[in-house]
């Protein structure tokens, strides 16, 4: 981790003395043990408030859409998640590859705080990294575990760890790619009939407060006005009901149907604990079951599975 | 459904293609051809207009079933607009199930200018469907204060 730090903040440095990128984005510490939120380097002279540690879960690639409006090149450090983050921005036609400089960082998967909490407390909580594993300090004592006992369930699920597309990527090592049943829970869901299933969703989305936080950070609702924003004509309005809940999310999933890149943001963002990801896995599940195995966000110039079409797609409509 | 009374009928909210499945309902029409009066007709240019907000707009504003009807694949107005409906619909019919929304109460058909018969055989259908359903409760609600 520390090797990672110094070289990140090395390379950036390097980087914009070159003149191959005018600003940076990354990681830095921020004021609790959980938290690295992403920062903006301006100056080569500030490239040490970068950091990498367990904690840089921040999904960057969302902030390249409103840096694009600015002159020069902006430099990034991407995960494996943000790489196709960037990709789907690419692709898109929001973000200028041209305008980017990516450097690929290995992710070896992050932390979720409430794994760790459950361990051993909040409040002063140090993490330390041993050869094979980490020792957690906290409130309730210290435990060693492995990382994979703390990881986010996103990370966990990781397909691609490994960052594609970059222009460099920095030396190190990333977790392995999980090769197992991405839908696993899915297919649990899908085992109900329609009133539990119903009955489960209603529970879950009756605690949205609908604050936007998972379109916000998402990389594929990159619209520039948003039909939820919008008063005329009112798709939407923003009371926080059921019904109105129930609208917001299949509405987001139908929009980003065959363009999430499962970097799993929604549901880290989403401050009442909704699992999104399982209705993005359903979607994702289903064009790759109809349309053919389909991933998105590995090329920039990919096809998007709902524009375009084959003759001979399934027709169960008659 | 003890709760329903007995002369319930569903509202069945349907968007037919201007070139094909609106035709084929006038046709039905010119026919004479009788089926049940559940559905109410929304005329869209091509199937491919019907956005997916349009039908979870439907259901929650109180549809009890909606029907997207176009031209056969191959046969739309606009040569390929249709593929694209269908691949959109049936993701979203899935995503829909997957909510929890019984699957009879959302349709796709292909209903071409000639088809009077088999568009006043799908309203029959669904209406029979939808019927032993019962009133949609799902999705129901939302605001209507500005309406
Ligand atoms: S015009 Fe009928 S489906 Fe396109």
């Amino acid at each position: 981790m520390q090797r990672m730090t110094d070289n990140m903040r090395k390379r950036a440095g390097e980087l914009m003395a070159e003149g191959k990128a005018d600003r940076f984005l990354g990681w830095e510490k921020g004021s609790f043990w959980w938290q690295s939120p992403p920062v903006e380097i301006k100056e080569a002279s500030e490239a040490d408030r970068l950091i990498w540690d367990l904690f840089c879960t921040a999904n960057l690639a969302k902030y390249l859409q409103q840096m694009q409006s600015l002159e020069g090149k902006t430099g990034v450090f991407v995960k494996g998640c943000d790489a196709r983050g960037v990709n789907r921005l690419v692709r898109d036609g929001v973000v200028d590859r041209d305008k980017v400089y990516l450097v690929g960082v290995p992710c070896p998967g992050m932390i979720d705080p409430d794994k760790v909490r459950k361990l051993v407390g909040d409040g002063d909580v140090t993490i330390t990294q041993l050869e094979d594993g980490l020792s957690l300090k906290g409130p309730l004592g210290e435990r060693k575990v492995t990382l994979d006992e703390v990881a986010l369930d996103k990370c966990l699920l990781c397909r691609h760890p490994e960052p594609v597309g970059c222009d460099e990527v920095l030396e190190g090592t990333a977790r392995a790619p999980f090769t197992g049943d991405p839908y696993a829970e899915v297919r649990e869901l899908e085992e109900l009939d329609s009133d539990e299933r119903y009955d489960y969703w209603a529970e879950e989305l009756s605690r949205c407060i609908r604050c936007y936080a998972c379109r916000n950070v998402c990389p594929a609702c990159n619209c520039i006005k948003c039909v939820f924003d919008m008063d005329r004509p009112n798709w939407l309005d923003g009371a926080t009901n059921l019904s109105n809940n129930q609208v917001y999310q299949l509405i987001r999933f139908m929009h980003v149907a065959g363009r999430c890149i499962d970097c799993g943001e929604c549901e880290r963002a989403c401050p009442m604990g909704i699992p999104l990801r399982k209705l993005a896995a359903k979607v994702d599940k289903d064009v790759s079951e109809l349309f053919g195995p389909f991933e998105a966000g590995l090329d920039p110039e990919e096809k998007l599975p709902l524009g375009t079409f084959d003759p001979n797609d399934p027709d169960s409509f008659e | 459904m003890s709760s329903v009374n007995a002369d319930w009928k569903p509202l069945i909210v349907g968007f037919c293609c201007n070139w094909c499945s609106y035709a084929g309902a006038d046709l039905a029409g010119i026919g004479r051809m009788s089926y049940p009066a559940t559905i109410r007709i929304i005329r869209v240019p091509c199937s491919g207009r019907v956005n997916p907000h349009f039908v979870i707009r439907a259901f929650q504003k109180g549809a009890d079933g909606v029907l997207v009807a176009g031209c056969h694949p191959g046969d739309c107005h606009y040569s390929t607009g249709n593929f694209y409906t269908r691949r959109r619909y049936l993701l979203m019919q899935r995503l829909l199930e997957y909510m929890g929304i019984e699957p009879a109460r959302f349709q796709v058909r292909w209903i071409s200018a000639a088809e009077g018969a088999k568009f006043a055989q799908v309203v029959t259908q669904m209406t029979e469907e939808i019927q032993a359903l019962g009133p949609n409760k799902k999705l129901r609600g939302g605001c209507t204060c500005n309406e």
